[in-house]
C-alpha cells in the first residue's frame, strides 16, 4: 500500500540539468518545488575527488556514473519483424544517474543550434520544395523560434560561464567565430579555451581549404568564474577527465556545482534522493495529472506524491516511458503513422579519420572536454543539399578530449591488434595522433520509434522501453558525405599517415559509443495531432503536466543538444511560474 | 630519493624568491580578496569544507588538519605549518612544494599577486 504524502505545488521527476534550471527559475519566486531523483549526491564522493576521480576503469570503461543496467535497461530490434532483445551492457549512449544526471559526465560541448533548426521543415520545403522531403521522414517544426529562445540561451551561457567566440553578434559576422551561428545579443561570458596542438594543425588545414575554423564553445571554465547567482567555477586544468568524469577542479559547468548548492539553500526547494518514480497518476476525464507514484529505494516503500503540477525532466528514454506507463497520450503506431508517444526517436552519427604526425607532439592528455577546433560548413542545412540524396550533416573537428590510457590508443592502419608490434605502435604514435571527426545529425524515420517491450521487465517489474531503430539510408549517405569532407581536411594537414575514413555503417550497434544524445519520443509542436507537448512544453492531454529534455526534439541535429535543452528548461521555468498564478493552456 | 631531492631543489629558490618579494611588496588584502576568486570554487572562507578544506584560521595551522576534511597522504605528512613563507611557496608551485598533493591548481606565478593573496588569507579567522 502506498502512503499518500502532503500535496506539493510543483513536482519534478529527475534531478539533472533541466530540473535544476527549472527549479532555479521557480524558487527565485518562492514557488514550492520538490525534485525526485533516483540516484544519490556524488558531491565530494570518490568519483569527484582525486585520486579516485581518475580511475578510468571505474568511471570511463565501466561508465560508473551512468544508469545501472542491471536495474533498468532497454531492448533493441532493427525492424518490426524482429523480436527485441535486452541490451545487457549499453555503450551506445549513457543516461546519467544521481543529482546532476548526465550533466555530471558531459564534456561541456555547448552549441546553440542553427537559427533555422526550430523551423527545419519550413526551411527545407522552402529551399528544396515540398516534395523533396521523403514521406518516411516525419520532420516537423518545433512551434518556437530561435528568437524566442535567444534570451534563455544567453542566460544559460552566463549561468554556466560558457567560453567561446561569437560568430554572429546581432547580425554582424565576427572573425574567429562560427559564421553559421544564429544572431546573438552578447559575446560569450568567457574567452575561448586554449587551442590545442591538434587544433592548430586543424585550423591551418581547414583555412587552406577555404573554411572558417573556430573554437568550440565550452562549459570548461578557462578562468575562475563567478556567475550571476554568485556560484563559482574553478579554472580548468586541461587534465583530460571531463567526459565520463566529474570535474575534480569544480571547473566544468554542471548542476552539482552551479545549481543544486544554490537551490538547497532556498526555503521553497526540496530534493529527495534515491526516489524512483514509477508512474504519473492521470485523470483521463479531467485531462489532468494528480501527482506521481514513487519507490523510496532505501526503504523499498511506495509513496503517492500529489502535486498541482508535474514536470517530467528525466532522460529521453524515461520521459517517454512515464507517458507510456501512465497511459497519457496516444502511443505511436508505425503501421499507419497515427499516435505520437514514442515517435521520432533519433540518435547521432559519429565518424572520422585518424591522422598521425611523426614530428608533431599532439599530447592528447592535455585537453579539456570541449577544447576543440571546428568547422560548421557541412552541418545541417549550412550547405546546398540539391542532388545529394540526403538531408542533414555535421560539424567537423579536431577531436581531442583526453589521452586516457585504456581508451585513447590510435594506431596506424595495418597494426596488429595485440603483441609486440601493437605495443611498438602505441609507443610510436600515442603522443602523435588524433582523430578528425564528423559529429553528424540523425533525422527521424517512420520506422524508428520507442514503445514498451512485450516481454522483458526491469527490477521494478515494469516493461523495458523497446527501441525499434536502425541507421536508415538518409543517415548512411550523410555519414558518407561528411566523412569524405573530414578526409579532405585530414589530407590537407600534411600528416605522415592518414588512415582511411570510417563512415558510420549499419546495423545500429548498442556496443559502440556514439554520443549520449538520443532524442524524441515526446516531441513538441504546434499541432496536437503530431506532437506530445505544445511549444510551451505543456502536454496536450494533461494541462498541468509538462515535459522537457531532448525527448521533445523533433529531430537530432549535428550539434550537441545541451544548449537548446537548457534554454527550453529556463523558459519552461518561467512558463510554469505563470501557470502557477493562472492555470490555463499556455 | 629522487623525489625528495626535487622537493629540496624546487622549494629552495621559491623560498628565497618569496623572501625578496615579501620585502619589496607588502601584500594588499583587498587585492588578495579579488585573487581569491581563483580559490573560491573549492575553498570556503569559513570552517566548513567544500571540494577543498575551509580556510578560516589557515595561517598558523598545521597542513592537513582541518576538521572533517579528507586530505591526501602527501599533505598530511608534509609537516608544513602555514605562514607567509610556506603559503607563498605552496601557492607558487603546489606540486613542487608538496609532491603528490591532490589540489588541482597549477599555481600563481606573480610574487606580488601571491603576497596579496596571503595577506587576504591571514585575515580569514
Amino acid at each position: 500500500m502506498a502512503t499518500t504524502l502532503k500535496k506539493r505545488t510543483v513536482v519534478i521527476c529527475g534531478g539533472g540539468l533541466t530540473a535544476g534550471l527549472i527549479a532555479r527559475q521557480l524558487t527565485s519566486k518562492n514557488v514550492d518545488v520538490l525534485v525526485l531523483e533516483r540516484g544519490y549526491d556524488h558531491t565530494r564522493a570518490a568519483e569527484a575527488k582525486l585520486p579516485n576521480q581518475r580511475d578510468e576503469l571505474r568511471w570511463a570503461t565501466h561508465a560508473g556514473l551512468a544508469q545501472d543496467w542491471a536495474v533498468q535497461t532497454y531492448t533493441l530490434r532493427h525492424g518490426r519483424n524482429e523480436t527485441a532483445l535486452p541490451v545487457r551492457r549499453m555503450e551506445a549512449f549513457l543516461p546519467g544517474e544521481g543529482m546532476g544526471g548526465a550533466a555530471n559526465h558531459w564534456n561541456g560541448q555547448t552549441w546553440r543550434w542553427a537559427e533555422y533548426d526550430p523551423i527545419l521543415r519550413t526551411r527545407l520545403e522552402g529551399r528544396y520544395g515540398r516534395k523533396a522531403i521523403p514521406a518516411d521522414m516525419p520532420i516537423q517544426d518545433w512551434g518556437v523560434t530561435y528568437g524566442e529562445m535567444e534570451p534563455y540561451h544567453d542566460l544559460f551561457e552566463r549561468l554556466f560561464g560558457i567560453a567561446g567566440k561569437a560568430g554572429n553578434l546581432r547580425g554582424q559576422i565576427q572573425p574567429g567565430g562560427n559564421p553559421f551561428e544564429g544572431p546573438r545579443q552578447n559575446e560569450y561570458p568567457q574567452p575561448p579555451l586554449e587551442t590545442t596542438e591538434a587544433g592548430l594543425i586543424f585550423t591551418r588545414a581547414a583555412q587552406n581549404l577555404g573554411y572558417k575554423p573556430f573554437p568550440m564553445a565550452a562549459a570548461n571554465s578557462p578562468n575562475a568564474y563567478t556567475n550571476p547567482d554568485g556560484m563559482k567555477l574553478g579554472q580548468c586544468q586541461y587534465c583530460g577527465h571531463c567526459e565520463r568524469f566529474i570535474c575534480e577542479a569544480s571547473a566544468k559547468g554542471s548542476p552539482e556545482v552551479l545549481l543544486f548548492p544554490l537551490l538547497l539553500k532556498r526555503p521553497s526547494f526540496e530534493l529527495r534522493l534515491r526516489c524512483h518514480v514509477v508512474e504519473v497518476e492521470y485523470d483521463r476525464q479531467a485531462k489532468r495529472v494528480r501527482g506521481v507514484r514513487y519507490v523510496d529505494l532505501v526503504t523499498g516503500e511506495e509513496y503517492e506524491q500529489p502535486a498541482d503540477i508535474v514536470v517530467l525532466a528525466s532522460f529521453t528514454m524515461s520521459n517517454t516511458k512515464y507517458l507510456l506507463m501512465s497511459g497519457i497520450g496516444q502511443p505511436y503506431d508505425p503501421t499507419n503513422g497515427s499516435g505520437v508517444v514514442g515517435k521520432n526517436f533519433c540518435h547521432q552519427m559519429m565518424s572520422g579519420v585518424n591522422v598521425f604526425f611523426k614530428d608533431r607532439w599532439i599530447n592528447p592528455f592535455l585537453a579539456s572536454g570541449a577544447s576543440q577546433t571546428c568547422v560548421d560548413e557541412f552541418n545541417e542545412d549550412n550547405f546546398d543539399h540539391t542532388g545529394l540524396g540526403f538531408f542533414g550533416g555535421g560539424y567537423i573537428y579536431s577531436n581531442v578530449t583526453n589521452g586516457r590510457p585504456i581508451a585513447s590508443r590510435l594506431v596506424p592502419p595495418g597494426t596488429p591488434a595485440w603483441g609486440s608490434r601493437w605495443k611498438q605502435a602505441n609507443a610510436d604514435w600515442y603522443a602523435h595522433s588524433f582523430a578528425i571527426t564528423a559529429h553528424g545529425s540523425w533525422y527521424p524515420h517512420r520506422e524508428n520509434y520507442l514503445d514498451l517491450d512485450p516481454t522483458y521487465r526491469d527490477a521494478y517489474g515494469q516493461p523495458l522501453v523497446r527501441m525499434t531503430m536502425d541507421i536508415r539510408e538518409n543517415e548512411l549517405r550523410m555519414s558518407e558525405y561528411c566523412t569524405q569532407r573530414a578526409e579532405e581536411i585530414a589530407k590537407e594537414t600534411g600528416a605522415t599517415i592518414v588512415a582511411p575514413g570510417t563512415p558510420r555503417r549499419g546495423p545500429y550497434d548498442s556496443r559502440v559509443y556514439q554520443t549520449t544524445h538520443v532524442t524524441g519520443g515526446t516531441i513538441m509542436g504546434a499541432d496536437p495531432g503530431t506532437s506530445v507537448v505544445s511549444p510551451h512544453l505543456q502536454h496536450w492531454d494533461a494541462q498541468n503536466l509538462f515535459v522537457v529534455g531532448a525527448s521533445v526534439y523533433t529531430f537530432n541535429a549535428g550539434y550537441n543538444p545541451t544548449g537548446p535543452l537548457a534554454a527550453l528548461a529556463l523558459r519552461l521555468g518561467d512558463d510554469v511560474r505563470r501557470y502557477v498564478d493562472r492555470p490555463e493552456t499556455l | 630519493m629522487r623525489r625528495r631531492m626535487s622537493v629540496a631543489v624546487g622549494a629552495l629558490p621559491l623560498f628565497l624568491f618569496s623572501l625578496c618579494g615579501g620585502l619589496a611588496h607588502a601584500g594588499d588584502a583587498s587585492k588578495g580578496k579579488e585573487m581569491y576568486s581563483l580559490c573560491g570554487a573549492c575553498h570556503p572562507t569559513d570552517s566548513s569544507n567544500g571540494a577543498g578544506p575551509g580556510l578560516a584560521g589557515i595561517v598558523g595551522r598545521k597542513a592537513g588538519t582541518a576538521a572533517g576534511f579528507r586530505y591526501s597522504r602527501a599533505m598530511k605528512s608534509s609537516g608544513i605549518i602555514w605562514d607567509d613563507k610556506t603559503l607563498d611557496a605552496y601557492l607558487g608551485d603546489p606540486q613542487t612544494v608538496v609532491p603528490g598533493n591532490v589540489m588541482p591548481f597549477s599555481g600563481i606565478a606573480d610574487p606580488g599577486e601571491r603576497a596579496d593573496l596571503v595577506e587576504y588569507l591571514k585575515a580569514l579567522k
